[in-house]
């Protein structure tokens, strides 16, 4: 027991400080990740809702694209080729110096918001379409401006509509932020666990560890879904 | 404003879909304290007539004046009109209360919220100043204890005269009325009636589609029956109604009687 309080030390002796730091990096790749696949996916929903044709064909490919292909493999191809193109890119364009790189945090978490995304646009567009179009119309008819409109009508009720698949899809981020660590050494839960228990040997303690520390995101991520649903739903029967 | 302007003029509509001309050229004005009661067969372009005067159609050709200001239009290359400034549009529609069949509340928003909505968020008054102004109208369609509801808490006639507070509140110079009570159950008619009968006692300007002849002939000062995307006949509700002067007008109001 003594050497389980010993493996939990802060500093250099212990895994206590690692631990707690991988905790919030796991948090925080996965909410900015989440932010971005938030973003992709409202862009890529208007697209999908658009009068044009064009717009619609880019975003039904990202979607059909990202959502056959392996997660793993699509992560890889975000990092390796695709931020590759863009750094060749901005460096022909003169816009960054012949040495740019992105940097491997970066360019990771845009991979797992780029994945996310794709199911995140479909989220989004299902509650877009269930926000009914009487209220759009009243809002129209009173003066509102478009922007009001999204915000003060369509937003809303969207969000009460799509949360329990936004709920999903950040339950799946926060795991999804594991794969990153295939990518390089971000620090986070995962890795921080596999690093601890390889130097240990004590494989079921520290998976175990690990195992409870996502238990624990999910517990409080559900007492935020939870008071969210109450809040959106209010004046719903 | 000047008195002799009417508060609306709708000048030479026209509306197609597609190959369908819904609307060939429909023209009437309303003066202040009119109210203007448009009624005929579904598909007579009526619900269409209401919905080109605040453009949440655009009509191909014609004109529509509020007070004196016209609403400012092109052609654009399908041949509707629209709206050269779209803020002039804007503020045109906050002069226009349109009610709707269907209600249109906005669900996720309290009974107040809805009333005080356009009041803050348009017309930029203070939000103290708005509740006031709602309290007033929904004492007046009798919801006063109502403020704090969800729409979905709330029978159809008592979500329309809602709708009804939420329009006034805007204090538009006409209103625009989408036949009110044809999505009610049949006892619930009444109650939203009572309302549009108290407005139109207190000289409200008032555009109405309806299929409800008995109001219709009450509170009218003009009746016009459209068919086909024309006006037919217009005049008083007893030139109009007690006379018809041709076999559709009499067809179309013998349907009603059947009925």
């Amino acid at each position: 027991m003594a050497e389980f309080l010993n493996y939990m030390a802060w500093g250099p002796k212990g895994w206590g400080d690692e631990f707690f730091f991988a905790f919030f990096m796991t948090l925080k790749i996965s909410l900015i990740a989440y932010g971005a696949s938030f973003a992709m996916g409202l862009l890529f929903a208007m697209f999908k809702l658009s009068n044009s044709r064009f717009l619609r064909g880019i975003a039904g490919t990202y979607t059909t694209v990202v959502r056959a292909l392996p997660e793993m493999l699509m992560i890889l191809l975000v990092y390796f080729a695709v931020a590759g193109m863009a750094e060749k890119m901005l460096v022909s364009a003169g816009l960054v110096g012949s040495e740019f790189q992105f940097s491997p945090f970066w360019t990771a978490v845009f991979a797992l918001a780029f994945v996310s995304g794709a199911f995140m646009t479909e989220v989004i567009r299902a509650g877009l379409l269930a926000v009914p179009k009487g209220g759009i119309e009243a809002a129209w008819a009173i003066g509102m401006s478009g922007p009001q409109i999204f915000r003060r009508v369509v937003m809303p009720q969207m969000m009460r509509h799509s949360l329990s698949g936004l709920g999903n899809l950040w339950l799946g981020i926060t795991k999804d932020s594991a794969i990153v660590s295939i990518l390089g050494a971000f620090g986070e839960l995962l890795q921080t666990g596999y690093r601890a228990a390889a130097a240990t040997k004590e494989y079921g303690y520290f998976y175990g560890l690990t195992a409870l520390l996502f238990l624990l995101i999910t517990i409080l991520s559900l007492a935020v879904l939870h008071w969210m649903e109450k809040r959106l739903n209010r004046g719903l029967l | 404003m000047d008195t002799n302007q009417p508060a609306l003029s709708v000048r030479d509509i026209h509306k197609q879909f597609g190959n369908t001309e819904v609307l060939r050229g429909v023209s009437f004005e309303a003066h202040s304290g009119d109210v203007v009661s448009i009624i005929g067969s579904s598909g007579s372009g009526k619900s269409t007539l209401l919905r080109c005067i605040n453009f949440l159609e655009s009509p191909n050709s014609g004109e529509i004046v509020v007070g004196g200001e016209a609403i400012r239009t092109r052609k654009d290359k399908t041949g509707s009109l629209v709206p050269v400034d779209k803020a002039q549009l804007r503020q045109m529609r906050a002069r226009l209360g349109m009610v709707f069949q269907n209600f249109n509340l906005w669900d996720h928003r309290t009974v107040m919220d809805n009333i005080i909505e356009g009041p803050v968020h348009i017309l930029k008054q203070s939000k103290k100043q708005a509740k006031e102004q709602a309290r007033a109208l929904l004492d007046k369609v009798g919801l006063f204890d109502k403020e704090d509801h969800y729409p979905s808490q709330l029978s159809g006639g008592q979500q329309q005269r809602v709708a009804i507070a939420r329009a006034l509140a805007m204090n538009p110079t006409v209103m625009l009325f989408d036949e009110p009570t044809s999505a009610l159950d049949p006892e619930l008619v009444s109650e939203v009636i009572t309302v549009i009968r108290q407005l139109a006692e207190e000289k409200r300007t008032m555009i109405m589609v309806t299929h409800e002849m008995a109001l219709a002939r009450e509170i009218s000062s003009k009746l016009i029956f459209l068919d086909q995307g024309l006006i037919h006949t217009q005049g008083s509700p007893a030139e109009v109604m007690d006379n018809p002067d041709s076999d559709r007008l009499r067809q179309f109001l013998g349907m009603l009687n059947a009925a």
